[in-house]
């Protein structure tokens, strides 16, 4: 976005006056990234906090060439995700909150746990890789080309993952299906 | 949904055509998906308040807006204030201290910076505060009538004594028949709790920024600005310094200055009077109203709750204020009442207390200082606010007192302007110096203070014929049930930096004023 781009030269320039512009954009969308991955209110809160603290001190770090302000910002909320699971030393290979078994004791709203059981099936069996995409796709609504530059694949691999998982959850629903069928049948 | 499921399947189809054979169960696998997406919760106010935090550390206040939304603004200002018809009484609320414009992207136009700003400046930056005070009469004449006493000013100790041909001094009986007999109340303030405990050698000043808070230069509006009388374009780097917009009828007038950061708004119907016409013929009068009652005035939740209606209508950032409260009425009814003539406001205020750092802003009487909302009891509505300022800050450090002894000396005799009366110093005195005949025993009631905290009280340094508003971190001691005759008084405050409180001069004291 042109606009955009100007916004953050005037940033980059010090008149951090524009960042307000960049704040109002962006809060929302990074909240609702960081929640869709802590499943609770006031972590995404204080990792958001993070974030925006992060980009305002790193602005002049931001490259137009090399990705988009939206991948910038999202990959600085995805690896502020990333370091919180990290501080807890016993869930070192925790990237989500999908991976959070029952018994460990991370705080996760309620609510979201509940709605999250119908697909809690199809989401557990994927990689972090693999469920991160198909959630910045289907949740975070973001393009491949944004979702490529966030984890640092190309493009066309991050839409052949996505097709590749979809393809798996397809092929786990007709097996469960199926299973149903047989055990309908030897009920009967 | 739908939309968003078959932009997904065209991604699938697009990669590999073979998807299509399967589209009813991944239109099922991507439906549970969209259903499945968490409430986020995402709370504005949170939103709010990261960004004066963020505001706060980075100076992140809101941007100009493009050449377009100028042209937007002009438009809406055009249509409203057209000189040509004469002008039009329009009832535009500037919200608190925004001004509120459509512009296609959805980001506001500020006039002022909501929330809190504060910006450091160097040691002293500020110069002298030597001439820093509060409103000393209004604490003098206040705490001298509320003594019972009719005092005569008295002159300073050190003065030589007039010469013996003055008269000889009368006799107490001559005296009562001279002058009305009085008693000469010492208020002493006693604190009794745990010791005050000073360390900083400095402390931070803060001065409101008044001109400078306005962070859109209004140049623009000027400029495109049509009023057909004359040519606005032709003054060169005009600049708006004050607004006032007026509603018709019973409404409301609104006055923006610019210069001092400042909006107020109060009533255009009249209040506490109703006009009565004797018949067709003769005119109007004015008749007052029957007076109010105690039971006219709502209770406080619902005049809290009234003030806050109206902020929230028209959409005044209260971050930086704590809630309402409704300010003290009650005690000075019940005061009138016991001088033989009761009284009623008509208005009664709710004043959101301004915080900054943690620390409530005091006047000098300890009386929390914010946005104050004027409810009319009689019309049940509010009719005023005041003090919608813009919170924009300088902060320079300076020396600050840690003497203890000093500041408890100074709360004892009720702060820096606390009046002693000279008939309570021993020996007694009298004008000229000669011992006093003995007079009726001074009256000392004391006065329990509570625990102190440090708050910041808003004093004005006068400098080059300006006012600097400063806020001067203080030690405040609140008073515990204080007499009927001290109600208006809600702490001893005692400012901490060293040169104010080393340069206040009290009121003329049986001992020289305090140093």
């Amino acid at each position: 976005m042109e606009n955009e781009l100007i916004v953050i030269q005037s940033c980059q320039q010090g008149d951090l006056q524009a960042f307000s512009v960049l704040y109002d954009a962006y809060v929302g969308k990074i909240y609702n990234f960081i929640y869709f991955r802590t499943h609770h209110k006031e972590t995404a809160e204080d990792l958001t906090q993070i974030t925006f603290t992060k980009a305002i001190a790193n602005i002049k770090s931001f490259n137009a060439d090399v990705g988009t302000f939206s991948a910038w910002i999202h990959r600085i909320a995805r690896n502020n995700v990333i370091d919180h699971y990290r501080t807890f030393k016993f869930t070192s290979d925790i990237l989500d909150a999908f991976d959070l078994s029952t018994n460990q004791n991370i705080e996760r709203d309620v609510d979201t746990v509940m709605k999250l059981e119908k697909v809690k099936d199809y989401l557990s069996k994927l990689s972090s890789d693999q469920r991160d995409i198909v959630i910045m796709r289907v949740w975070d609504n973001l393009s491949y080309r944004e979702i490529s530059q966030i984890i640092g694949k190309s493009e066309a691999a991050c839409k052949v993952s996505f097709s590749r998982i979809m393809h798996k959850m397809q092929q786990d629903s007709a097996f469960a299906a199926a299973l149903i069928l047989i055990f309908l049948t030897h009920s009967l | 949904m739908q939309e968003k499921t078959q932009q997904i399947l065209q991604d699938l189809y697009n990669l590999d055509p073979h998807f299509k054979q399967h589209e009813e169960q991944l239109i099922r696998i991507i439906a549970k998906l969209l259903e499945s997406k968490p409430n986020t919760k995402f709370d504005q106010a949170f939103a709010e308040n990261l960004r004066y935090q963020l505001t706060q550390s980075m100076q992140m206040p809101v941007p100009k807006p493009a050449r377009e939304e100028i042209i937007s603004i002009r438009h809406q200002l055009v249509r409203r204030l057209s000189f040509a018809a004469g002008l039009v009484a329009v009832f535009l609320v500037i919200a608190a201290t925004t001004l509120y414009v459509n512009r296609q992207n959805g980001n506001q136009l500020s006039i002022f910076t909501p929330g809190i700003k504060i910006t450091s400046a160097g040691e002293r930056a500020f110069g002298e505060l030597d001439s820093a005070s509060v409103d000393k009469q209004t604490t003098e004449s206040s705490e001298k009538a509320n003594s019972e006493s009719k005092t005569e000013e008295v002159a300073k100790p050190e003065e030589p004594p007039l010469p013996s041909v003055f008269p000889p001094l009368p006799t107490p009986q001559e005296y009562s028949k001279i002058y009305p007999v009085y008693q000469p109340t010492y208020y002493k303030y006693v604190y009794k709790g745990d010791p005050l405990v000073l360390t900083e050698d400095k402390r931070p000043v803060l001065k409101r920024q008044k001109g400078d808070t306005v962070s859109y230069d209004l140049n623009g509006i000027l400029n495109n600005l049509g009023v057909g009388l004359i040519n606005l374009r032709s003054f060169n780097n005009s600049k708006l310094q004050s607004l006032t917009l007026s509603e018709e009828g019973n409404g409301y007038t609104l006055t923006l200055d610019a210069q001092n950061g400042s909006i107020n708004i109060y009533s255009n119907w009249p209040m506490g009077v109703a006009e009565t016409c004797s018949s067709n013929f003769a005119p109007c009068s004015p008749q007052p109203l029957t007076p109010l009652t105690p039971a006219d005035v709502p209770d406080d939740a619902t005049l809290v709750s009234m003030a806050d209606e109206f902020l929230a209508a028209h959409n005044v950032p209260l971050l930086a204020y704590a809630p309402g409260e409704v300010t003290e009425w009650r005690t000075y009814y019940e005061l009138s009442k016991k001088q033989g003539y009761p009284y009623l406001p008509e208005i009664v205020t709710v004043v959101y207390p301004l915080e900054i750092n943690d620390q409530v802003v005091l006047d000098e009487s300890g009386n929390k200082t914010g946005i104050m909302v004027g409810i009319d009891i009689r019309n049940k509505r509010v009719s005023s606010v005041y003090d919608l300022t813009a919170q924009s800050y300088q902060s320079s450090m300076y020396d600050a007192i840690k003497d203890v002894t000093k500041i408890m000396q100074i709360a004892e005799r009720g702060g820096v302007y606390g009046y002693f009366p000279p008939e309570c110093s021993s020996p007694p005195f009298t004008p000229d110096g000669r011992p006093a005949p003995p007079l009726p025993v001074c009256k000392v009631v004391e006065v329990e203070l509570g625990a102190p905290k440090v708050e910041l009280v808003k004093m004005w340094n006068y400098k080059d014929n300006q006012s600097q508003e400063l806020l001067i971190p203080s030690v405040v001691f609140p008073i515990n049930n204080p007499p009927a005759e001290l109600s208006y008084r809600k702490a001893v405050v005692i400012p901490l930096i060293k040169e104010i409180l080393e340069n206040q001069q009290g009121p003329y004291m049986g001992e020289r004023g305090m140093r």
